[in-house]
């Protein structure tokens, strides 16, 4: 019954969402739809308020007006309406979102086992053998199997990403956001990064917000690119569309100097 | 040294140190869990709460530790709180020192990245977890060396507990010494016996020091 109730599988959205640091505008009323199983890269210069987006539907940020939706379930909100939905919903749907960083942030006091297994037991109430189960099979999908017993500080930067990439997975999201997560990379990293999410996009059918530089990569992996820049979406499109034949003049100069570099 | 008088005196001595050991650990546990308490009432800012701390840090920072004792041990009964001279001795050590503690406590939550909360906000993890299973377990090895250094300074500072009758290490040698006479001997074998103790767990803080500043480099 829940399940219909909340509507789950309904993806992210964003309606006249506002994020002010101070009088700083970082977000300005910006509307974003990004249904169930949709997978959408976000790009734009640095600054432009993309990893607000994501820390703001992660619920890292509130927000000043607007509100945001996931699965059905209004997680964030600054509106005239009095009642929100209930924190236990809000905290079942947001169960449902995964979030991977720029920085990793693996847990550097714990195996990477531990790092996978930790919140599915303590949130999900897996029991230890399932939970380190599905551990095993993610390691083995980001090609880690090797790794279990391996703390974080003894492995690479892509490593260390491809885990931090299995602990989101670990609790089955059907939202996934990924944060510039090959920027903090060595460039011969970056490769097996990409690689392990351009393989869930084909293996699996979860809905993907994806902010990222790599260009090629958002061609390939992407249902749509949204160009954003201060605060605000410009143009948004296929990726032919935006990635080759942006209409925008700003969107042609933000290419242009990407290329020039 | 006067050896043969040492030597019929030794036991009445290792009862002093035992029980200055004793009042050192049973003061660490509490300026332990208090330090930790009043660290997360400064971090989180608990209305109230925060502010009272505030002012008890500034007080005990600011004031001798004797005084501290003597102020408890002469002024609560007043109050009709009445507690033998080890009790409030081991109180006061705890109560002085859990200030220290917090300070060092506190910054060893401060170096924890941001990111690591994040990432077990996002992974739904609740906050007990998150203190316990996360954060803690990085916030405390980098300050077990201040720590330690602390639990050190404790168990010097513990010679003040003679002062309200405490019969530990000084009080113990000061009383012999007031009916013997044999103050050569027994106050060199007093500072011998802090000494074998205190030496080796600086030594340990150093050791410690160093492989953690090892660590970091590694890291
Ligand atoms: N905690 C903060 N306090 C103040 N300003 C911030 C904070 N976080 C981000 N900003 C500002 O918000 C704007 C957008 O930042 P961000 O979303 O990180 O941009 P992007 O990810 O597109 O580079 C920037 O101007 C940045 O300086
Ligand atoms: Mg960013």
């Amino acid at each position: 019954m829940t399940e219909l109730v909340n509507d789950r599988g309904s993806g992210i959205s964003l309606a006249g969402v506002t994020k002010r640091y101070g009088d700083h505008v970082v977000l300005d009323g910006i509307d974003l739809e990004v249904p169930a199983g949709e997978r959408v890269s976000l790009i734009g210069p640095s600054g432009s308020g993309k990893t607000t987006v994501l820390r703001c539907i992660a619920r890292l940020e509130a927000i000043q007006s607007g509100s945001i939706t996931v699965e059905g379930t209004e997680v964030a909100r600054r509106t005239e309406k009095r009642t929100g939905p209930p924190a236990a919903d809000v905290a079942a749907a947001m169960r449902g979102v995964g979030m991977v960083f720029q920085q990793f942030n693996l847990f550097p006091n714990m195996s990477v086992m531990d790092n996978l297994t930790i919140a599915p037991t303590r949130v999900l109430g897996l029991g230890a053998e399932e939970a380190r189960a599905r551990a095993e099979g993610l390691l083995e999908l980001v090609g880690l199997a090797a790794k279990a017993r391996a703390y974080p500080s003894q492995l690479s930067g892509g490593q260390q990403q491809r885990v931090a990439i299995a602990r989101a997975l670990a609790m089955r999201p059907s939202v996934l956001l990924f944060d510039e997560v090959t920027s903090a990379l060595d460039p011969e990293l970056v490769g097996e990064v990409l690689e392990v999410i351009r393989g869930l996009a084909a293996a699996s059918d979860v809905t993907m917000l994806i902010v990222t530089h790599e260009m090629q990569f958002a061609r390939d992996v992407s249902d749509r690119v949204i160009y954003m820049e201060g605060g605000s979406v410009v143009e948004q499109g296929p990726p032919d569309a935006v990635l080759a034949d942006p209409a925008d003049e700003r969107t042609q100069r933000f290419l242009r100097r990407l290329l020039d570099h | 040294m006067n050896l043969d008088y040492l030597a019929s005196v030794d036991g009445v001595l290792l009862d002093g140190l035992r029980l200055t050991v004793v009042a050192t650990l049973l003061g660490a546990a509490i300026a332990l869990v208090l330090g930790l308490l009043i660290a997360c009432v400064q971090l989180a800012r608990v209305p109230v709460l925060f502010q009272a701390i505030t002012v008890l840090v500034i007080v005990i920072r600011n004031t001798p530790l004797l005084g501290q004792l003597f102020f408890m041990f002469y002024v609560l009964p007043r109050y009709g709180i009445r507690l033998d001279a080890l009790t409030v001795g081991v109180l006061a050590l705890g109560v002085h020192f859990s200030c220290y503690a917090a300070q060092a406590l506190r910054g060893g939550f401060l170096a924890v990245p941001r990111g690591q909360w994040e990432a077990c906000s996002v992974l739904g993890l609740s906050r007990t977890t998150t203190l316990w299973k996360v954060v803690l377990p990085q916030a405390l090895p980098p300050v077990v060396p201040t720590l330690t250094n602390l639990l050190i300074s404790m168990f010097k500072d513990s010679a003040v507990l003679s002062a309200i009758t405490v019969l530990e290490l000084l009080g113990t040698t000061r009383n012999l010494a007031s009916t013997s006479f044999q103050y050569t001997t027994l106050f060199t074998a007093m500072g011998l016996m802090y000494l074998a103790i205190a030496l080796p767990a600086s030594l340990a803080v150093r050791r410690l020091e160093h492989r953690l500043s090892r660590r970091t480099a590694r890291a």
